[in-house]
C-alpha cells in the first residue's frame, strides 16, 4: 500500500503549516483562509470543466446551498459543525444529482446555460424563502466550529481547519483521477463517441463527476459560512461561479497544482494591487486577460513546460497534456 | 448459429429510407465485407449494428440475444466493438493511455477500491497494464507507447484505433473504412493486421471502399445500394455479379 501523502509533498505541507505564522497581519491570514475555501470551489469546478470537459456555470449554486445548509442545520437544530458540514455535502450532492441528471443530457453551450439557469433559480429561492434563509437580509450568527470545547474562530485555527479539508480533497481528487474512473473522465473529455465505443457509460460518469463536484462545492460553502458567520443570497450569484472559472482557466484546467495556483493568484493578486487605487480591478482584469492569451493551457503548464525545456536543452518539446 | 443476425433492419431519416429491410448473418470467425457506392447505407448499417443509432424497424441479434435497442456502450460491453470512419482516438493522450482506456471494461475494482487504494485496485491496475503491453506487442507499437497519439503518422493512428478497439476485448470487431486515406503499403499492413486479428478468433465486419483490400481479405461480401442489399457472396461471386458491376461501373453500352 502506498502512503497517504507522498514524501515529495511534505515540504509543501510544511510550508503551508508555517505560512500563517509568517504573514504580517490578520488581514493577510484572513486572505489565506479565503484562498483555501476558494481553492476548494475551484477544484470542484475543475472536476467538471477540466476532467469531463463540460463548462458549468452553476457552481455557485452548490457553494451557496452548502453554506445555507450547514448554517441552518447548525444554528436551527443546534447540531455541531462536524455533522452540519456533512449535511451540507450531502444536500449539495443530492441537488447536484438532480441538476446533473437533467442538464448533462445537453452538450456544450446548452449545458452551460441550463446550469446557469439552475443557479439563478437557487438564488431566487434563497432570496424569497424568507422563513428559512431570512432572504436578502442574510443569515447571521452562524455558530463557529469547535473541537474539544475549543472554538475554531480566529484566522489561524480556521486556516488549519480549511487546510486539512483542502489536503483531504486533493487526495480524494488525485486518487479519483488516477483510477479507471478518472481515465473514463479523460476519455469523455477527449472523445465522447470513442469512449462510448469502448464501453464507457458516458452519462453515468458525467453525472458522477458532477455530483462529486457539487459535494466539494458544498463543503467549500459550509466552510465559508462558519468562517464569516454571515451569509447572504449573493453567495449563489454568478460572481462566485466566474471567480472559480477564472481560477481554473488562469491556473490550468485539468491539473490540481494549476487550479491551486490559480486560486492563490486570484485571491492574493487583487489585494497586492491595492496600491494602484481605483485602477486596481482594471489592472487585475488586464493581467487575467494576458494570462489567458499567452498561457492558454494555464500558468502551471506554461511554467512546468518552460522548466522541462530548460532541463533538456536539445529543443525536445514536451507537451504536458495528461493529468499532473 | 450465426454470431450476429440482422433481420429486416430499416432506418428512416425523415422520409428517406437510408436502410431498407436488410437481412444478413455474420458467422463466428469470418471476415465479412460490406461495400456499396457512396450513400448506399453502409455507415448507417454500421451505426445500427453498434447502437450509435436505433433502427426504425428490424432486429439485431447477437449470440441469440436481441440487442436492437441497447445503447452503444452496452453493446461494447457485450463484445460488439467498433472503430470510426474518421480517425477517432484520444489525440492528447499517449499511445499507452489510449489503449489503457480501451481496456477499461476489464477493470473490476470499484470506485471505493480506488479511493481507499485497496489491494484490489493495485492488482487490477497491474493486470490492465499487462493487457496494454500485450496489445502493444500484438500491433507492434511498443516503441511508440509514450508518444502522444496526435504525433503518430496517419497509418499508425489508424492502427492505434484498431488497437483501442481490440483492447476492449471484442468478439466482433466492426471496422468502418479502416483503409480510408491509406497509401498502398499502409493498406497492405492493415490487411496483414486484420488477418492476424482473425487468428485471435475475433470476427470482423468491414465497411470499406478499398476494393483491393476487400477482395483480398473478405470471405464474404454484402453489397448495398440505396439502402437495399443487392448481392451477397464470395469475392469471386461479387466480382462477377452483373448487378454489382452495374452499380459500380454503370451499364455496358
Amino acid at each position: 500500500m502506498k502512503r497517504l501523502i507522498d514524501k515529495k509533498y511534505l515540504v509543501l505541507i510544511i510550508v503551508f503549516i508555517v505560512l500563517p505564522f509568517l504573514v504580517p497581519s490578520s488581514y493577510v491570514r484572513n486572505l489565506l483562509v479565503l484562498a483555501g475555501i476558494f481553492a476548494l470551489l475551484a477544484l470542484s469546478t475543475d472536476l467538471v470543466l477540466g476532467y469531463i470537459g463540460q463548462l458549468t456555470l452553476g457552481q455557485s449554486a452548490f457553494f451557496g446551498v452548502g453554506a445555507y445548509a450547514s448554517a441552518i442545520i447548525a444554528k436551527e437544530l443546534g447540531i455541531p459543525f462536524w455533522i452540519s458540514i456533512i449535511g451540507a455535502i450531502v444536500i449539495a450532492g443530492v441537488l447536484g444529482y438532480f441538476i446533473g441528471f437533467i442538464s448533462l443530457r445537453l452538450r456544450g453551450g446548452y449545458f452551460a446555460i441550463t446550469t446557469l439557469a439552475f443557479a439563478q433559480i437557487m438564488k431566487l429561492i434563497a432570496n424569497n424563502w424568507i422563513e428559512l434563509t431570512r432572504g436578502p437580509m442574510g443569515y447571521t450568527k452562524i455558530p463557529s466550529p469547535s473541537i474539544f470545547g475549543l472554538e475554531i474562530k480566529s484566522e489561524i485555527p480556521y486556516y488549519f481547519l480549511t487546510f486539512i479539508f483542502v489536503v483531504l480533497i486533493i487526495i480524494i481528487i488525485k486518487r479519483l483521477i488516477d483510477s479507471p474512473t478518472g481515465r473514463a473522465y479523460l476519455a469523455i473529455r477527449e472523445q465522447e463517441d470513442l469512449a462510448r465505443a469502448v464501453g464507457i457509460d458516458v452519462f453515468r460518469h458525467k453525472v458522477q463527476a458532477f455530483v462529486i463536484s457539487a459535494m466539494i462545492a458544498g463543503l467549500a460553502g459550509g466552510l465559508y459560512a462558519h468562517y464569516f458567520r454571515f451569509i447572504s443570497p449573493d453567495l449563489l450569484g454568478i460572481q462566485y461561479t466566474s471567480m472559480a472559472l477564472m481560477m481554473v482557466f488562469v491556473g490550468g484546467r485539468g491539473s490540481i497544482p494549476g487550479v491551486l495556483i490559480g486560486a492563490g493568484i486570484y485571491t492574493v493578486l487583487p489585494e497586492t494591487l491595492r496600491m494602484a487605487g481605483t485602477l486596481r480591478m482594471s489592472i487585475f482584469g488586464v493581467i487575467l486577460l494576458l494570462c489567458i492569451m499567452f498561457m492558454p493551457g494555464g500558468i502551471y503548464r506554461s511554467i512546468a513546460g518552460w522548466i522541462k525545456r530548460k532541463s533538456k536543452k536539445n529543443g525536445n518539446i514536451v507537451q504536458q497534456t495528461t493529468v499532473s | 448459429m450465426a454470431l450476429l443476425q440482422v433481420e429486416n433492419l430499416t432506418k428512416e431519416f425523415g422520409g428517406l429510407k437510408a436502410l431498407n429491410s436488410v437481412c444478413f448473418d455474420v458467422s463466428e470467425g469470418e471476415i465479412l465485407g460490406v461495400i456499396g457506392p457512396n450513400g448506399a447505407g453502409k455507415t448507417t448499417c454500421f451505426n445500427l449494428l453498434t447502437g450509435y443509432y436505433l433502427p426504425t424497424a428490424g432486429k439485431v441479434v447477437f449470440k441469440g440475444e436481441e440487442v436492437t435497442n441497447l445503447p452503444d456502450y452496452k453493446r461494447a460491453l457485450y463484445g460488439i466493438v467498433r472503430t470510426f470512419q474518421h480517425t477517432n482516438l484520444f489525440p492528447k493522450l499517449t499511445v499507452f493511455d489510449n489503449i489503457l482506456i480501451g481496456c477499461q471494461r476489464q477493470h473490476k475494482s470499484t470506485l471505493a477500491d480506488a479511493l481507499l487504494r485497496r489491494k484490489k485496485f493495485y492488482s487490477d491496475e497491474e493486470l490492465l497494464k499487462a493487457e496494454v503491453k500485450r496489445v502493444l506487442a500484438f500491433i507492434g507499437m511498443q516503441e511508440m507507447a509514450d508518444m502522444n497519439a496526435e504525433n503518430l503518422s496517419y497509418g499508425d493512428q489508424r492502427k492505434l484505433e484498431i488497437a483501442i478497439a481490440l483492447a476492449a476485448n471484442p468478439e466482433i470487431l466492426l471496422l468502418d473504412e479502416p483503409a480510408a486515406g491509406m497509401n498502398p503499403s499502409e493498406s497492405a499492413g492493415l490487411l496483414k493486421l486484420i488477418k492476424e486479428i482473425q487468428k485471435l478468433g475475433i470476427t470482423t465486419v468491414l465497411v470499406e471502399h478499398d476494393m483491393k483490400l476487400v477482395m483480398n481479405i473478405c470471405e464474404r461480401i454484402i453489397v448495398l445500394n440505396y439502402g437495399v442489399k443487392i448481392a451477397e457472396g464470395t469475392p469471386y461471386e461479387i466480382r462477377n455479379n452483373p448487378q454489382v458491376v452495374e452499380v459500380y461501373l454503370g451499364k455496358r453500352k
